[in-house]
């Protein structure tokens, strides 16, 4: 009996939540409209004879096209990889990455450096330019899920009454709730002053930008849950968004670029080390552990902002 | 004994204590029917954890501990937040359900109102499922 | 000396601590249904993680750490209130069968929206 229950489940014959919980079907009379108006719009290009042409140089050869390039770089993409795993050195045997760079790492970690934590060390100075990799990765998945999700005021949404009226068809708006606002009231400022503190202390101990960065993301949603969106848009906006993580990562390139510049030309970059184990230590470490945080913490609250509003 | 070993032989016995209290909420929450029942096991093991990190910055005398309990506390109180909020249904569908569940009574056989009211019905097309 | 007092009182707390969290387990673990599971979980999440951190400030002494395990009781004690609420509220909007469990004694004539003071 159980046997049979667990394997229609694993096939996914039986519904496990279907007594328990259903989903709705949002009747949205708005979407449905929207949908008639495109279908509309479309028969009537359609019958333009220009239109036609367009469209149909579109179907032939962009689709054909797409096909075929989509496949051939899969498959290109896929020869590289294998090729480049076959010719790794097999698990386990003695080369440099295992044995010499991280006996350099351990050992003179903390007196190049000049921070304890050698992880946040390795991150942010030996290996700083992944994590600029990551950081540009993390603005450019904000900036694709923006160009898709946000709308303009011209487009469909003239207030604000319209994301309420949308979002409160959907989900339950705590926003107005004397519970939430009076507990974020005092937990938003401490949630804040606590990722700052993690993210200041990035070269003394575990923290640095990535869980700073992500404290104080969850201190602005907590905020945006508590207090509504209008509230929320007047401290953290879209334009204070893109203005500090644009600035976050040019301050990130540009002292990456004169630490590079000096490295490979064999001159000195006076960057003071500081003392291990206070805060102003780490060389370059603090700043970039800030710009870091920065872009962090607007990524998870610029995703949570726009998957609220709906569309 | 010097006190240090009996401190660390009592941390050891709690902290086995609490692992079994886990392994029992761990096995509640996959083994109980209700998406609330498991969110509520989800919360009391993270708050479990929270002490056991807790134990562990005295036993390792490592004092950062304390700030990844704190960021757990915080993960587990916006998870249960998040999550419990999109289930709550909306301003319309609530009133509709309350209406339902006030004069339909509570459907003594299984949890789906089978529509015994026409009043019911009538009010929301799909009375089953709201 | 009183490191043996010290380490008796946190032994007293800590074990305190761990038979608040087991009868809440067990609580959890027994009840039938989501509200009576709730009181349950209420006593873990506030009185054994009161007691269990108490031992440890008590262990660690007047130092840093002793005030960052208090800034954790008061974020604990803060926050699990609040999801505790939401909890209630999610079974009480979604449950079809609350009459077998629960006795209502007077509910308003609206759907009774719980929308603060706005």
């Amino acid at each position: 009996m159980n046997k049979s229950r667990f394997l229609s489940w694993l096939y996914g014959e039986t519904d496990v939540m279907e007594d328990i919980l259903e989903l709705d079907e949002t009747s949205d009379e708005s979407r449905e409209q929207l949908k008639r108006e495109k279908r509309r719009l479309r028969r009537e290009l359609l019958r333009s004879g220009r239109a036609k042409k367009v469209i149909g140089a579109e179907t032939k050869g962009f689709y054909a096209l797409y096909h075929v390039v989509a496949v051939v770089s899969c498959i290109m993409l896929i020869g590289v990889l294998l090729f480049a795993v076959a010719n790794l050195p097999r698990y386990g045997e003695e080369n440099p990455e295992t044995t010499e760079m991280v006996a350099r790492y351990v050992e003179k970690g903390v007196e190049e450096t000049g921070a304890d934590n050698i992880v946040a060390g390795m991150i942010l100075d030996y290996r700083a330019f992944d994590t600029l990799g990551e950081s540009h990765v993390l603005f450019t998945a904000l900036i694709c899920v923006t160009i898709l999700l946000r709308l303009d005021r011209k487009n469909m949404r003239k207030t604000y009454e319209d994301y309420y009226a949308i979002r409160g068809e959907r989900f339950h708006d705590i926003s107005r709730e004397a519970i939430m606002r009076n507990v974020a009231a005092v937990l938003v400022p401490c949630i804040f002053v606590f990722g700052i503190y993690v993210l200041l202390n990035g070269q003394n101990g575990p923290g640095g930008g990535f869980s700073g960065g992500a404290v104080m993301g969850a201190a602005m949603i907590i905020f945006s849950a508590a207090f509504g969106f209008d509230k929320a848009d007047r401290v953290f906006s879209k334009r204070l968004g893109a203005w500090v993580t644009f600035a976050a990562l040019s301050f990130y390139s540009a002292a990456k670029g004169y630490v590079f510049f000096t490295g490979a030309n064999h001159l000195e970059n006076h960057i003071p080390k500081g003392t291990p184990g206070a805060i102003l230590s780490g060389g370059l470490i603090l700043p970039l552990d800030i710009a870091v945080g920065m872009v962090v913490a607007f990524t998870m609250y610029g995703f949570y902002n726009l998957f609220m509003r709906g569309k | 004994m010097s006190v240090q070993d009996a401190y660390q032989l009592l941390y050891i016995i709690v902290l086995l204590m609490l692992g079994a209290l886990i392994a029992v909420m761990l096995i509640r929450s996959v083994t109980t029917k209700g998406v609330m029942e498991r969110i509520l096991c989800v919360n009391m093991l993270s708050t479990m954890v929270i002490c056991m990190i807790a134990i562990l910055s005295r036993m390792l005398n490592e004092p950062y501990l304390v700030d990844v309990a704190v960021i757990y506390a915080m993960i587990s109180f916006v998870t249960v937040l998040m999550l419990s909020l999109t289930h709550i249904p909306p301003g319309k569908k609530r009133a509709r359900f309350m209406a339902a569940r006030r004069e339909g009574g509570a459907g003594a056989d299984g949890r789906r109102l089978e529509g015994k009211e026409p009043e019911a019905k009538a009010a929301d097309g799909d009375g089953k499922r709201a | 000396m009183m490191e043996w007092i010290q380490f008796i009182a946190t032994a007293v707390c800590l074990l305190a601590g761990v038979f608040a969290f087991a009868v809440a387990v067990i609580g959890v673990a027994r009840f039938e249904f989501v509200l009576n599971r709730l009181h349950a979980a209420g006593v873990g999440d506030t009185l054994g993680i009161f007691l269990i951190v108490l031992g440890c400030v008590i262990a660690a002494g007047f130092s840093l750490d002793a005030l960052k395990l208090v800034l954790l009781i008061f974020f604990m004690w803060f926050t699990s209130p609040v999801s505790t609420h939401y909890v209630a509220q999610v079974e009480y909007f979604t449950n079809r069968q609350l009459e077998k469990y629960v006795r209502f004694i007077g509910e308003a004539e609206n759907g009774s929206d719980t929308d603060g003071d706005s």
